[in-house]
């Protein structure tokens, strides 16, 4: 009869330093998988706003900029999109609107604030097929009030705004 | 117990003095086996559920900039002020008119600011003053007679939107006698 | 050369920028005063009762009585040759006699100035060349006579208007 560990691939297979390596390997795959995975979703590049006038009786005047367009493909699940922001001292006031997104549902307008949870962007993206990317423009507006202050003293404001694609 | 001790290693096998019977190791070494299986099962469970809900996520940068603004304006451009003699007593010789019908606005997003007031008037007949009253924000000064030379009307509105009240009194003795004075006055916003 | 000019260029887009910004740091407002011809007398109130009582044995004209109780103040800046005159509004019978007094630091007082026939249309002057100004608080006197031969006269009220004119 022949012994069951008389095959030297089984003992080695079976000893622990090897199956722990396999495993560890195999765990670090799956972990990175997603990154792996061809994009989701892109947002297109870097925009600045400024604001340079006010009306005589009222605040600064705020300022809009719709150039820019999140771009995400459906998933087997419906999907959602949220938004955060990382700004460290922070002065004024960034919000941001998904305009017309081609799947799913807009949330309110979300203000962006330094440190904030990550919020409800776009909601309800149906699942389906996954080859096309769907499109929202994104709709910034930029405001601050006399009291504060400019870029000369407080320093410009720049957001890191990250928009993730996660499974609702 | 000896953490280093391998879990599929069976050093037994090569020592007479170890289990002797085959099933029996065998059935170890299974039990292990699933054990160790179903640990590892459980783990990649649980890394699905931590991370696959996120498909990916992009960021980008939006700048924000502020720049320096600095707004100030009256709510009317002419005031017509006239001492016609109404209200003024016999036996004295000063003779005053008053208007509070016009505010100055401003909006400044810097700090240490102050506005300040002046006519362009050289020579003036009579003497013309000027209060700035109520202010929403900011420190008014005393009245203040306008000259040519520009005079601290309000200090402190750094970083403000807000409004007073303009009162001109216009001061006139009667020694003095009859004339028009047309005064531009000009409110500027300065550093404080 | 090339970045010399880009220089320049930015330099001055920066002063067109700077001058913007600060193109409403000032405002303006055009502010009149007109001060019109001002003419203003008033009095301190009236003079007491003037009651003629007595007189002098063999003399026609009676002791004649005087007030001095009342002020006058003026304010006018029309010029130096305003004056006052004064007025009744009627004229006193003929043997009865009202002087009036004013005194002036303003102007030239015409002393005591019979004003029995001055009316509306014929007011005499009492006071001036009065200068630009002020005058507060001078002394009205009224003196009043009468003849004995003119009788007695019943108590009348008599309006006396002190007019500030040019």
């Amino acid at each position: 009869m022949t012994h069951f560990y008389s095959s030297y691939w089984l003992r080695w297979l079976c000893s622990s330093k090897v199956f722990f390596t396999l495993v560890s390997v195999f765990g670090a795959i799956m972990l990175t998988s997603p990154r792996i995975h061809a994009q989701v979703i892109t947002v297109t590049g870097n925009k600045t706003l400024t604001i340079t006038t006010a009306v005589i009786g009222s605040e600064p005047t705020p300022v809009v900029n719709s150039t820019s367009t999140l771009s995400y493909k459906r998933r087997s699940a419906i999907a959602k999109i949220t938004v955060g922001t990382s700004c460290p001292s922070q002065s004024f006031t960034l919000k941001v609107l998904a305009v017309s997104p081609t799947a799913g549902t807009a949330a309110p307008e979300v203000t962006l604030a330094n440190g904030m949870l990550a919020t409800d962007f776009i909601i309800n993206i149906p699942s389906g097929s996954t080859a096309a990317w769907r499109t929202a423009t994104l709709r910034y507006t930029a405001s601050a009030t006399f009291a504060q202050g400019n870029s000369t003293e407080m320093g410009n404001d720049v957001h890191t705004v990250t928009y993730t694609l996660v499974v609702q | 117990m000896n953490n280093n001790a391998p879990i599929f290693d069976i050093p037994m096998l090569h020592t007479k003095h170890c289990y002797q019977n085959l099933q029996l190791r065998r059935m170890i070494f299974l039990k292990r086996f699933f054990l160790f299986a179903i640990a590892v099962f459980f783990f990649f469970c649980g890394t699905e559920r931590t991370y696959a809900q996120v498909y990916g996520s992009a960021s980008h940068t939006i700048t924000v900039v502020v720049n320096t603004i600095t707004m100030v304006s009256v709510s009317s451009g002419t005031v017509s002020m006239t001492i016609t003699g109404t209200g003024v007593i016999a036996g004295q010789n000063q003779m005053t008119v008053a208007n509070s019908a016009t505010s100055l606005l401003w909006g400044v997003n810097s700090s240490l600011k102050k506005i300040t007031a002046q006519t362009n008037l050289v020579a003036p007949l009579f003497a013309m003053k000027l209060l700035a009253v109520s202010p929403t924000q900011g420190t008014a000064a005393p009245e203040i007679t306008l000259s040519t030379t520009a005079t601290d009307l309000l200090t402190n509105i750094g970083r403000s939107k807000g409004s007073c009240t303009l009162q001109y009194t216009g001061v006139a003795l009667a020694s003095q006698g009859t004339g028009t004075d047309s005064h531009t006055i000009t409110f500027t916003v300065a550093a404080q | 050369m090339k970045q010399i000019l880009i220089t320049l260029t930015l330099v001055v887009l920066s002063s067109i920028l700077i001058e913007t910004a600060f193109a409403q740091v000032t405002a303006t407002q055009s502010v009149s005063l007109t001060v019109n011809t001002v003419y203003k007398i008033a009095t301190s109130g009236n003079p007491g009762a003037l009651t003629v009582t007595t007189g002098s044995a063999g003399t026609d004209a009676l002791t004649s009585v005087s007030d001095n109780s009342t002020s006058y103040s003026i304010t006018q800046n029309f010029g130096n040759t305003v004056k006052i005159t004064a007025n009744l509004d009627a004229a006193l019978s003929a043997g009865y006699t009202l002087q009036l007094n004013l005194a002036s630091s303003k102007g030239t007082s015409a002393g005591s100035v019979d004003i029995s026939n001055a009316t509306s249309g014929s007011a005499v002057n009492v006071v001036t060349a009065i200068a630009k100004g002020a005058d507060a608080s001078q002394a009205i006197g009224y003196t009043f006579s009468a003849l004995a031969s003119a009788g007695t006269l019943a108590s009348t009220s008599k309006t006396v208007t002190l007019t500030l004119t040019n």
